[in-house]
């Protein structure tokens, strides 16, 4: 049969960068509507073109990206994978001095931040310094009632504290107000503080400023707040425990004691379900025994099916107040009906009826009092019963069987006896006697570890949050380390004085061998922001899939340039009717109620149905919920990193947390083995500016930075007779066309 | 308009991969023209919803880079063929009926 000849008609580009629009349909937009005739071949082009890998000579010369994809089919990957692996950008220098340039390029830069960050350290550190000598020598630097003699010393301590000033430079007041505003600038305008401290962030800058500065001068507070964050992302995430010391192990060994008994001591259904570890949390950190019963008992009625548990509590414990109160009615009546007994009779002195009849007159008050209780106590419970739309029946017996399991079964008296209120009390007294045990340990010992946990976070955390900015937190964390050897070198000192050479070795040994590298990323010229971020990251990260998605947008709402920005999305003149739908946006100022709404824009965007929603449908989707306020920035950017996640092999909205976690740990592996990946990312993007494409979404490469798959081997290094270009971004598609005009039509037969 | 059904998008991609790495072997293709193609292949076959549209991506693609042309071919082959059993299909039924009217 012969396929007749047709005549092509014009057909546009592939891809480029025209709209959202006409990138989330290139197929629709580039196919022909109607199937054009072919051109036949000829049968020697079917004959080539039908050879099978492995089929042709050996002595054609491949280079080492077209090699890569061939290993990977020989490898037996998939089809898909070898596609994947084929259409990843290639960017190969030639040469070890276009590598070395390359290399410069992207180094001058990273340099620069790293300056710029080791700047602000040292600016912070000699502010502390300075400030916390000041203090002891009692001068006024920050008042107009400053004297000349305040300045000299000043002058005295700046050139003694600050390494980057010279002997002879003159520093005076107005160095130090300089340097004070550099810092506390910085300082208010982090995450961290305008997130701990809102109703500050909302003043002037100047009060913003003098808060903060008292905020330095008494850190515990500003410290305690995002230690506790970290503690929390830290209990959270598995195998970043602290190393216990034995004390610690065989507290812990009791503490599992004691929760095997509980739950032996509870029946089986409650206690396969208890979350002994949940208590425990409770108690470290202070709750008391009874307080955690009751959490346990709203706990477990919710796993077997309550389905309001604090309102069935709230009806049972008015039953049972109503119960005593009845009691009490009954015996107040009681005795009342044996005084009007008494009273009735005759022979008696009138002290004595006196006695009585006032006796009466409290008890008849007392009983209409109680009575009065008893009556409001049932209308309440007649109102919850009222209220109650489920079985409250069911429900109330099965709420009263849990109370049973762990307060115990009452007794005649209506005691309960045989709950497990004896072994968490044990439990409390073991989770104390671990506080004080870690309360004894040397300071220096606790002080390293607390370091070197931070250090390891941060480790963990790095790459997350690569959006730079100079973090209060990262000097915090140097200062920690910083005063725990400090701490440390101290103690050995002591402890020669004392002639404990062997403890004093020891320490030291502790105390310096914590790795220096506090912050690698820092080698990289990127930076974490802060702890408390990363801290909410990671957990919103480890809390499921949709947490994961959220960060991914996050991230793309990040960085100097965001992607999805609801300031620029919601004009001013709209945000009081995004406030009005969105609600409960407090009753702050505006600017205060579209920050709640941007917020609770975020949380409830429907994510889920992103992830499920094809590409092709993603845009209307979008539009649809959101409006056509979304701009095409926003919907382009999802698009393209969707693309982007899909072309890698992820699906970037439907990624597992494991997936996350695995390809953050290949991206910073890649940037630790000589900035590969990064620096491919960045030539990416500068192919983009050269070829007159607008890449303003530093936040959308920040994201793809993340899925960017991890190399075997250091590639950048490699001589090979790479034929790549620079030309990888997905706007080359432009380049198609003319780089591949139509062939010469030819002929077969089939 | 027939739908396309998984195993062909996965014989797609497979054809395509298999024609791919064929062609780098023999050095008819650049490897950033390999990467340009994979890129166009992941980006538009998934947006392919009938066997229509995937014969006039193959043809689309062949047009681009000749060494794909053999899939194409293929696939319309296998089509070609289908109509002509099709038609020799129904050309019988006629005779059958024909012999039956007799």
């Amino acid at each position: 049969m012969r396929i007749p000849i047709i005549q092509r008609a014009p057909r546009p580009a592939l891809g480029g960068r025209k709209s959202a629009l006409t990138r989330a349909r290139p197929v629709r937009t580039q196919v022909p509507a109607a199937l054009e005739q072919e051109k036949p071949f000829t049968s020697q082009e079917i004959a080539v073109a039908g050879l099978k890998p492995g089929e042709v000579p050996a002595d054609v010369k491949i280079d080492a990206n077209a090699q890569r994809t061939i290993d990977w089919f020989h490898a037996n990957k998939t089809p898909e994978q070898v596609l994947l692996e084929a259409s990843r950008p290639r960017i190969r220098p030639q040469t070890p001095e276009e590598a070395k340039a390359l290399r410069s390029k992207f180094e001058t830069r990273q340099q620069e931040r790293l300056q710029r960050a080791d700047d602000a350290v040292v600016d912070y550190q000699v502010y502390a310094e300075v400030t916390r000598r000041a203090a002891e020598q009692g001068l006024t630097i920050n008042s107009p009632a400053r004297k000349a003699s305040n300045s000299r010393q000043l002058n005295t301590i700046l050139r003694e504290v600050d390494p980057r000033s010279s002997s002879t430079e003159a520093n005076t007041a107005q160095t130090y107000a300089e340097l004070r505003t550099r810092v506390l600038t910085r300082f208010t305008q982090t995450d961290v503080f305008r997130n701990l401290f809102p109703e500050v962030a909302q003043q002037p800058m100047d009060q913003q400023m003098i808060i903060a500065e008292r905020l330095f001068a008494n850190a515990s507070d500003f410290q305690a707040a995002v230690s506790g964050r970290v503690e929390q992302f830290r209990l959270q995430t598995q195998g970043l425990k602290p190393t216990e010391s034995s004390a610690d192990a065989a507290a812990h060994d009791r503490i599992t004691g004691v929760q095997d008994r509980i739950k032996r001591r509870l029946s089986s259904e409650s206690g396969a379900k208890i979350n002994l570890e949940d208590a425990e949390r409770q108690l470290q950190q202070g709750r008391d025994v009874e307080g955690v019963m009751e959490d346990m008992t709203l706990q477990l009625s919710r796993e077997r099916g309550v389905s309001h548990p604090t309102a069935v509590r709230q009806i049972v414990t008015l039953t049972g107040e109503t119960t005593n109160l009845n009691a009490r009615i009954h015996e107040n009546e009681a005795v009342l009906a044996g005084l009007d007994n008494e009273l009735q009779g005759s022979g008696m002195t009138s002290a004595r009826r006196q006695s009585l009849e006032t006796k009466r007159t409290e008890l008849t008050a007392d009983n209409l009092r109680l009575t009065s209780q008893r009556d409001n106590l049932e209308q309440r419970i007649e109102q919850h019963a009222d209220d109650y739309d489920g079985d409250l029946k069911k429900d109330t017996r099965v709420y009263r069987e849990v109370e049973d399991d762990i307060y115990g079964r009452a007794d005649a008296k209506g005691v309960r006896q045989g709950g497990i209120k004896s072994e968490l009390d044990v439990m409390k007294r073991e989770v104390d006697e671990q506080a004080r045990q870690e309360s004894i340990r040397p300071k220096s010992e606790r002080a390293v570890e607390q370091a070197t946990e931070q250090e390891r976070l941060l480790g963990d955390y790095e790459g997350l949050m690569s959006d730079s900015m100079i973090d209060t937190m990262r000097e915090r964390s140097q200062l920690l380390t910083d005063a725990a050897r400090r701490k440390g070198e101290a103690d050995a000192q002591r402890l020669e004085r004392e002639n404990k050479n062997n403890e004093a070795r020891a320490v030291r040994r502790l105390t310096y061998g914590i790795e220096d590298e506090y912050s690698p990323l820092d080698r990289r010229g990127v930076r974490c922001t802060d702890k408390q971020r990363m801290a909410e990251d990671f957990n919103i990260i480890t809390s499921g899939k949709d947490g994961l998605h959220r960060v991914f947008l996050r991230i793309l709402s990040g960085g100097d340039n965001p992607l999805v920005n609801f300031d620029t999305i919601y004009p001013p003149e709209r945000r009081a009717d995004i406030i009005a739908q969105v609600g409960d946006c407090g009753s702050g100022s505006a600017d205060q109620q579209w920050a709640v709404a941007k917020s609770r824009l975020w949380q409830t965007m429907d994510l889920e149905s992103f992830a499920q929603t094809e590409p092709g449908q993603m845009l209307e989707r979008m539009v649809q919920q959101q409006g056509t306020n979304f701009t095409t920035q926003f919907t382009a950017g999802l698009l393209e990193a969707q693309s982007f996640g899909e072309r890698h092999g992820v699906g970037t909205l439907a990624i597992s947390s494991a997936e996350w976690r695995r390809m953050y740990k290949y991206h910073r592996g890649g940037l630790k083995a000589g900035g590969v990946q990064y620096e491919e990312l960045k030539q990416w993007e500068e192919d983009m500016k050269d070829e007159g494409v607008d890449i303003s979404n530093l936040g959308l490469l920040t994201a793809l930075s993340f899925f960017i798959k991890p190399r075997e081997e250091n590639e950048i290094s490699s001589t090979g007779s790479s034929a790549s270009g620079s030309s990888t971004s997905t706007s080359s598609h432009a380049n198609i066309s003319r780089s591949h005009a139509p062939r010469t039509p030819h002929t077969i037969t089939m | 308009m027939t739908p396309l059904l998984p195993e062909e998008k996965k014989q797609t991609y497979d054809q395509l991969a298999t024609a791919m790495v064929a062609a780098l072997e023999r050095g008819d293709i650049s490897s950033s023209e390999m990467s340009k193609s994979a890129r166009y292949i992941l980006g538009s076959i998934n947006m392919l919803e009938n066997h229509e549209e995937l014969v006039l991506f193959l043809k689309d693609l062949m047009n681009h880079w000749a060494p794909y042309k053999k899939v194409f071919i293929d696939f319309r082959s296998a089509d070609v063929a289908k109509e002509d059993e099709q038609k020799l299909l129904e050309i019988q039924n006629k005779l059958k009926k024909l012999t039956a009217v007799k």
